[in-house]
């Protein structure tokens, strides 16, 4: 049975890309022949994580102009080539990661915003946007039909737009994702009210994805190495050979625990689980997962997968428990 | 590879080139198959290569004599393995392949100059083959094996596919084998099968002494697929058709046919996976829904359908069934009610037409009165094959306006589809009238109240129930009650 997720938020800059991407390539890694679609038409950054240049764009597909086949990407070698989990798990072998880009150019971003003109004559209306609707709803029917697709997990754009609004759409399982410090609690909430209320009367599954929890950055060198993922080792190598030895400083376990119950921050001391905790309600989502901010990957110069990069990094172990929560939903 | 109905099995335009296995019971329309095959991919600019050992030259030309003569010499050759007199019979299917062998070196080696004639053929599409004329192909129709296992026996036909399969997969060539099955046959059947990449099946069913046939792409290799049945039926031309009853149903939100069960919604048919889709879209974008196209504008309007009665008639020519709805259309335009709302809706309908007027609920009743009456005028000089017949529903609901897949503004809702389905219910004369518009028009005037008479419940498709009344008089409609119908 296939499962399309797709990772929305109200706002820009929530790490919605960087948490879809990394995501999706532990998805491949543990085996599943996963999809990951890059839908934020409006200002696609995934391609910086894969560094990959399709031989055509969504937007093609979305025109007609090209078929699935010229549109995906198979960066399975990319997940195989970062396995620093020693011997090659056997279900790695099985596990492929597909992606489609959207194209980041001004004039195709333009296009795909406002759509063609249907003609705007007697008997003519315009319906460009229709049939880009239907080319995207075809996409998804033959990734799962053709293609076998465990997972189709979709980068939306954000807010109440044209094409996140059809990426919930056709997606099952919905991951409003908020990045703590820079909350709009009314708007999320209204978001949720007229938007996911009627995408979860029809079937959808939404929930919180709190990302950035503590409102401050954790440090590399703050990790506890005990914290880890049980999958990660303490000591990793990096794609360049480079030995990854985090520090062990206990920040997050005292103070940035997550209960398992609620999924929300069990702290006292940081000031947002009453807030999330009124968000939840007022929202009646649950939170599936939370996940602390990184200064390494926060300020990084470079966009890169740390879930693949680093595997024993505490993201990667917190974006494993977002799949184990998402596996048991 | 585009085979006949290659949209309705596939869902999609063309599958690679292979060789295909077509098979089916006797007289289940194989080789009509493999004659549209044929037609398609002359009319496409193809060279087809057509084997049979049960056609003599002078039928082969006669199946084909809509292709003009020279087309037919400059695209195709007919080879009947039979034929080859002078040979032991058992070298007979060697020397066909030696032939098919040389026809396609010859062809592939020298492009358009071997086929002058060719300019009177259009390729619609351009592929960019090597070795032949742009957009086109090569094909191949073997139709029988069953006959060719009759005459050359198990081994030699065996020994006659494989060395076809071998020399179409070098040339790309496309092919078709029909092979009638049976339950003595199953055997050979398998072996045979084997050696294709794809196998077509068609089922011939009898219902009520109807016959219905289906098809369905079996396996092929390479692609997943999920096997459907499809309905085709042949015209009297002999052409195919296809999903004209059972999946002319085409998604709402998609725009693409329904091979399974559809799913209904006010009347519109979904994908089952799509009508969530639906929703969730209608939910979301609420009154902007128009921006993207889907169901906009809520129209209510008094509904006219009307058809034909009788007018697919095998037994009348095409230009017959023209010349009537021409001649039908005629006499509704010279209606004055039919002129008295220049903001109507008018949908043709092929045998006939649905007109919503937006002003007035008189005006379908009174279109069906005044036509009626030019009818009975024009009737009466006509021969029995030139009378034309219609039934006429009429009903007062709401349409939206949807766009259909030319981008062209059109009306659908159920308005018009009950307006059908009532129209369905009468024979010949039949002013049949929804309960809605017959009770607000008898309600209206005195002089209704005597032409417009309840008939009862009626049970129309998806088992719901109607109240219909009829509309008759002396000059007008038919006193008859019409049968009840199994939906």
């Amino acid at each position: 049975m296939s499962k399309c997720i797709a990772f929305h938020s109200y706002k820009g800059g929530t790490g919605k890309t960087t948490i879809a991407s990394n995501f999706a390539a532990l998805l491949a890694k543990k085996g599943y022949n996963v999809f990951l679609l890059d839908l934020d038409v409006y200002a696609p950054s995934m391609q910086s994580y894969f560094k990959k240049e399709p031989k055509k764009w969504i937007n093609d597909y979305l025109y007609s102009n090209a078929e699935l086949d010229d549109i995906l990407l198979d960066l399975t070698p990319t997940i195989s080539e970062k396995n620093y989990d020693g011997a090659k798990n056997k279900n790695h072998a099985n596990g492929r990661l597909w992606v489609a880009f959207s194209n980041s150019k001004k004039e195709e971003i333009y296009k795909l915003e406002g759509g063609t003109s249907g003609g705007g004559g007697a008997g003519k209306q315009d319906t460009s946007k229709i049939q880009l609707l239907r080319r995207f709803i075809l996409l998804r029917e033959h990734l799962i039909s053709q293609y076998d697709a465990d997972y189709i997990i979709i980068d939306t754009s954000p807010g109440i737009r044209y094409w996140s609004i059809n990426a919930l759409a056709v997606a099952d399982t919905l991951f409003l994702t908020l990045k703590m410090g820079d909350l709009d609690i009314e708007g999320t909430r209204k978001m949720a009210d007229e938007i996911y209320g009627s995408f979860t009367k029809f079937g959808a599954k939404s929930y919180l994805l709190l990302n950035r929890v503590d409102g401050y950055c954790v440090p590399l060198e703050s990790f506890d190495t005990k914290r880890l993922s049980s999958s990660a080792s303490t000591t990793g190598t990096t794609k360049a050979g480079t030995t990854f030895t985090p520090a062990t400083t206990n920040l997050i376990d005292n103070t940035h625990s997550i209960s398992f119950e609620t999924g929300l921050p069990t702290s006292r001391e940081h000031g947002y689980s009453d807030v999330i905790q009124t968000l939840s309600n007022n929202v009646r989502m649950n939170v599936i997962s939370a996940i602390p901010c990184y200064c390494d990957i926060q300020f990084s110069r470079r966009e890169y997968l740390t879930a693949l990069e680093h595997p024993g990094h505490p993201f990667a172990s917190k974006v494993e428990e977002l799949i184990k929560s998402m596996e048991a939903i | 590879m585009r085979i006949p109905g290659i949209s309705r099995l596939m869902n999609r335009d063309s599958i690679p080139d292979n060789m295909l296995l077509l098979t089916g019971a006797a007289g289940s329309g194989k080789s009509i198959y493999c004659r549209q095959f044929f037609l398609e991919g002359i009319n496409h600019g193809d060279y087809c290569i057509y084997v049979s050992s049960t056609l003599t030259d002078k039928q082969y030309r006669s199946q084909f004599n809509s292709i003009s003569e020279l087309d037919l010499n400059n695209n195709s050759k007919f080879i009947n393995p039979y034929y080859y007199k002078e040979v032991d019979p058992s070298k007979k299917l060697s020397i066909t392949v030696d032939e098919i062998r040389g026809i396609i070196t010859e062809i592939k080696n020298s492009g358009n100059k071997k086929r002058p004639g060719r300019s009177s053929i259009k390729p619609e599409i351009s592929k960019n083959k090597d070795n032949g004329p742009e957009g086109s192909s090569m094909l191949l129709i073997v139709d029988s094996l069953t006959h060719l296992l009759a005459i050359f026996g198990e081994k030699a036909v065996e020994t006659f596919v494989t060395d076809i399969y071998y020399l179409l997969k070098m040339f790309e060539v496309e092919a078709i084998f029909t092979l009638t099955t049976s339950s003595s046959n199953e055997y050979e059947t398998n072996r045979l099968s084997s050696i294709f990449d794809g196998i077509l099946e068609i089922k011939l069913e009898e219902r009520n002494q109807m016959f219905t046939r289906n098809i369905r792409l079996l396996s092929i290799k390479g692609l997943h697929h999920n096997p459907t049945w499809i309905r085709f039926d042949i015209t009297s031309e002999g052409s195919l058709t296809f999903g004209e009853h059972l999946h002319s149903l085409v998604c709402y939100l998609c725009k693409d046919p329904i091979f399974d069960v559809p799913v209904m919604y006010s009347d519109l048919p979904f994908h089952s996976s799509h009508l969530d889709i639906y929703m969730k879209l209608a939910g979301a974008y609420g009154f902007h829904i128009a921006e993207v196209g889907l169901a906009s504008e809520v129209i209510n309007a008094n509904f006219f359908f009307i058809d034909i009665v009788g007018l697919s008639d095998p037994s009348y020519s095409v230009t017959k069934q023209r010349e009537k709805i021409e001649n039908l259309n005629n006499l509704i335009i010279s209606c004055d009610a039919f002129n008295q709302d220049d903001k109507k809706i008018i949908l043709p309908t092929g045998d006939g037409m649905v007109i919503g007027f937006l002003l007035n609920p008189e005006l379908p009743f009174q279109l069906s009165i005044q036509l009626h009456q030019k009818l009975r005028d024009y009737n009466a000089e006509k021969n029995n094959g030139d009378v034309i017949g219609v039934r006429i529903g009429l009903n007062s609901g709401s349409v939206f306006t949807v766009n259909d897949v030319k981008n062209n503004q059109n009306y659908w809702g159920p308005g018009i589809i009950l307006a059908r389905r009532i129209m369905d219910m009468g024979n010949n004369l039949h002013i049949l009238i929804a309960d809605i518009l017959a009770e607000a028009l008898i309600a209206l005037k005195d002089e209704y109240k005597t032409s417009i008479k309840s008939i009862g419940t009626y049970q129309v498709k998806h088992g719901q129930s109607i109240k219909l009344y009829s509309a008759f008089s002396k000059d007008f409609g038919n006193p008859e009650i019409p049968a009840r119908k199994d939906f």
